[in-house]
């Protein structure tokens, strides 16, 4: 099994994923087909597997969380849409068929910019992210470092949830019976994870001060981190592709 | 050592004359607290000296050095009264960058204070902050981690080293800043013996070097007493203040009193711990020398069935490692436990030590299910525990949390205690708690010294007051087995001998526990199973 530094994503730079991140969105956001979306969440399936070297469970239970949100969207946007073509009957509903297939389009885009972004987190060190951000492209780094933070804390907070979690059911010593008790925890984990979040958030925010954290206008870094040939590549690739398909489709 | 941190630049002179330190009637209370944290301390702190602040639990060391780091009031928040000054400056309201640049504290919670990835650049956040020349970076990096003994790991990320590991880090991470003054909180609290003696043999270097030191300890081991002046706190005011020396010789009686120097012979407990006059049970179980319970004794019969049985448990962490069989170590990953064979019986007490990052904390979670267990090598009662889910296993295994803020599920001590038991009575929310079991949560909170603070928030207590409430909340629920991991790390001698009487109740009642420690002395004299881990194999001494 390879580690996940092995896998061709992790040795991009952060830059060159990102522009190729920016392609993704912009052609997800002007394709309201489903079709063309089909092929683009395919795409980003095959680059989560093999380019990121996420597990097959793994990527599951992240579709898991976005189709919380993407399922209602599907059958609020189905509901809502104008009326034309077809119409089919459910249950006393009349549904159009264009209603479907935009209803889809909408829900697939959520997912593609959902996916895409995922595989950026995945397989970008935020520390490389900071670096190429601050050095490459000049944005302040007090900024750039807030989003560096988020990209640390997420995994992080994840871990605490499952601690959280964990704690709980072996405190609670037993399964929780009925829709109260499963409801009941489920809230307290939520509430461990915001105080949880909140602590840690108070507790860097003094570390890094004692560090001398915002001291001064601009910092420098220990490490560099350059744009290689297959970034280059990625990049062109990434670009010309978009333009062509924009056209195209 | 050539590219030792220690031989940098040395502290400046202050701008208050040779004082690196200066407290003038400094008073400071938290936000929501009543009273103050620190109730009218003034200290001053020669450039050059190395001071051991000591005091229990709660007596406001952390705090103290949140003030000194500027954290509090800064960050932290709550009011401070009085003139705090450090290198000169006043760290409530220095600058960032000319604090940075006079002290580095590194806090009791590592975990706190890493805020980056990779180890190599969480040493180098520091020196990248104060705008270094990379070259400079660089130095200081690579002496930081030598000194930390972590260079052959910069690569790795934090979250990968072990408890000890992470200490480590934090060590180091503040070291690379060069602060001519450094404050350690509880630095060695989860540190193995060997890291501890480098870790004073560094400290010795930094202060022959000319810095500032001030280590702050619930107990005055030898890391303590290598400082050459001692402050002892007690309940936020300064109860002793001289030469280290002096004070172990003529306080004595003050020092055993707060818990800061081993119980010697004979000695009675500290006074707010010892077990009330109405409980007998509490009574005895305050003695080492308490008679073995028949469910002990039961379980000293020969072929007893265990209550846990390790058979040949090897475990790797990795998808693969997970899912084979505990007697076949792939080898494609790095094994953390090689062929581990272990019984535990009712009315056990064993002792699981090992250096940091010997898989002590793997094994653990294995048992009781918090990591995939290979199937035919863990047995809970005969059945293999692979098949058990870990709320199934959790009726009968409690486990006390290595970091106790993991753990807590409640908003307030007390409701802390009663978690447990109150689900296991299946009690709804709105239900009241029986009496029996409320005056059972107050007699554990009178043992542990937490008296009068059960509408206090779990997350305000000192760190040392944390590691016992969440013991004691393990202890409320009546489990067959009780696995607690590293229990007694940053707590003061008393805080371990209330541990220590818990568990011998505990045991005396028929519970078996496993205990995982790098600090077995604590325990001498205790009728416990001694195992260490070393590179993955387990040996029973």
């Amino acid at each position: 099994m390879r580690k996940k530094g092995q896998y061709p994503l992790h040795k991009l730079d952060p830059l060159s994923k990102l522009i190729s991140l920016f392609c993704i969105a912009m052609l997800a956001m002007h394709w309201d087909k489903p079709l063309p979306l089909c092929g683009l969440l395919l795409l980003l399936t095959v680059s989560a597997l093999s380019g990121a070297g996420m597990s097959w469970g793994r990527l599951a239970s992240r579709m898991g969380y976005i189709a919380v949100f993407g399922l209602p969207l599907f059958v609020l946007t189905t509901l809502a849409s104008p009326g034309g073509g077809e119409y089919l009957v459910l249950g006393g509903i009349r549904i159009s068929f264009e209603a479907i297939l935009y209803a889809a389009a909408i829900t697939l885009r959520m997912f593609c910019l959902f996916i895409s972004s995922l595989i950026y987190i995945e397989t970008t060190d935020p520390q490389d992210f900071v670096i190429m951000m601050t050095t490459r492209l000049k944005l302040p780094y007090r900024f750039v470092f807030g989003i560096s933070m988020a990209l640390t804390f997420l995994p992080l907070l994840e871990q605490e949830r499952r601690s959280a979690a964990e704690a709980r059911k072996i405190r609670y010593g037993r399964k929780p019976r009925g829709i109260g008790e499963r409801f009941g925890v489920w809230r307290e984990n939520l509430v461990a994870v915001f105080a949880g979040a909140i602590r840690r958030v108070e507790q860097t925010a003094g570390s890094m001060e004692t560090k001398g954290f915002g001291a001064y206008r601009s910092r420098t870094f220990l490490r560099e981190v350059k744009v290689s040939a297959g970034g280059y590549a990625l990049m062109i690739i990434s670009i010309a592709a978009a333009t062509g398909l924009w056209f195209l489709i | 050592m050539k590219n030792s941190i220690v031989s940098s630049s040395v502290f400046a002179q202050s701008g208050d004359g040779n004082l690196a330190i200066a407290l003038q009637d400094v008073f400071y209370t938290f936000e929501g607290e009543a009273g103050p944290a620190i109730d009218g301390i003034s200290l001053a702190i020669r450039a050059g000296e190395w001071v051991t602040i000591a005091g229990p639990s709660g007596c406001g060391k952390s705090t103290l050095g949140g003030l000194l780091s500027g954290y509090l009031p800064r960050a932290g928040g709550g009011s401070r009264e009085g003139r705090v000054t450090v290198g000169g400056l006043d760290p409530a309201s220095a600058e960032i960058a000319d604090l940075a640049g006079v002290i580095g504290i590194v806090f009791q919670d590592p975990d706190a204070q890493l805020v980056q990835g990779r180890l190599e650049d969480e040493v180098a956040f520091g020196p990248e902050n104060l705008c270094l020349p990379v070259e400079s970076i660089e130095r200081r990096v690579t002496a930081s981690l030598q000194d930390a003994d972590l260079l052959e790991r910069r690569r790795d990320n934090v979250n990968e080293l072990s408890g000890g590991g992470r200490q480590r880090a934090a060590v180091a991470s503040v070291l690379a800043l060069e602060p001519p003054i450094l404050v350690l909180d509880e630095a060695a609290a989860s540190l193995d013996a060997a890291s501890r003696q480098r870790l004073l043999a560094l400290l010795r270097r930094l202060h022959q070097s000319g810095r500032t030191l001030v280590t702050l300890t619930g107990r005055l081991d030898e890391l303590a007493l290598a400082a050459t002046r001692l402050v002892v706190l007690a309940a936020g005011r300064v109860a002793a203040d001289g030469a280290t020396a002096e004070l172990l010789r003529d306080q004595r009686p003050l020092l055993s009193g707060l818990g800061l120097l081993p119980q010697a012979p004979g000695e009675a407990p500290r006074g707010e711990a010892a077990p009330a006059a109405g409980s007998r049970e509490l009574q005895d179980a305050a003695s080492p020398q308490a008679p073995a319970s028949p469910a002990a004794a039961a379980a000293a019969r020969p072929g007893a069935a265990p209550l846990l049985e390790l058979r040949g448990l090897s475990f790797a962490y990795g998808a693969k490692g997970r899912r084979r069989s505990g007697s076949r170590p792939d080898l494609t990953e790095p094994a953390v436990l090689k062929d581990v064979h272990m019984r535990i019986h009712e009315g056990e007490w064993h002792i699981l030590r090992g250096d940091n990052g010997s898989g002590k904390t793997t094994l653990s979670r294995l048992m009781l299910g918090l990591l995939p267990a290979p199937s035919g090598a863990i047995f809970w009662r005969g059945r293999d525990a692979s098949r058990s889910s870990l709320y199934e296993l959790a009726e009968d295994i409690g486990y006390v949390f290595q970091h106790p803020d993991q753990q807590f599920v409640a908003s307030t001590v007390l409701d802390e205690l009663l978690y447990g038991p109150r689900c296991s009575l299946k009690l709804r929310a709105k239900d009241a708690t029986p009496e029996p079991l409320l005056l059972k949560a107050k007699e554990m909170l009178r043992m542990i010294g937490l008296e009068g603070r059960e509408q206090a928030s779990p997350y305000v207590l000192g760190g040392g007051e944390k590691r016992l409430l969440s013991a004691a909340a393990g202890f409320m629920t009546g489990k067959r087995l009780i696995l607690l991991d590293e229990p007694t790390a940053g707590t003061d001698y008393a805080g371990a001998r209330l541990l220590s009487a818990l568990c011998r109740k505990a045991v005396s009642e028929g519970t078996a526990i496993l205990m995982i420690t790098h600090e077995p002395e604590f325990f001498a004299g205790e009728q416990t199973k001694i195992w260490t881990l070393d590179n993955g194999k387990l040996r029973e001494n």
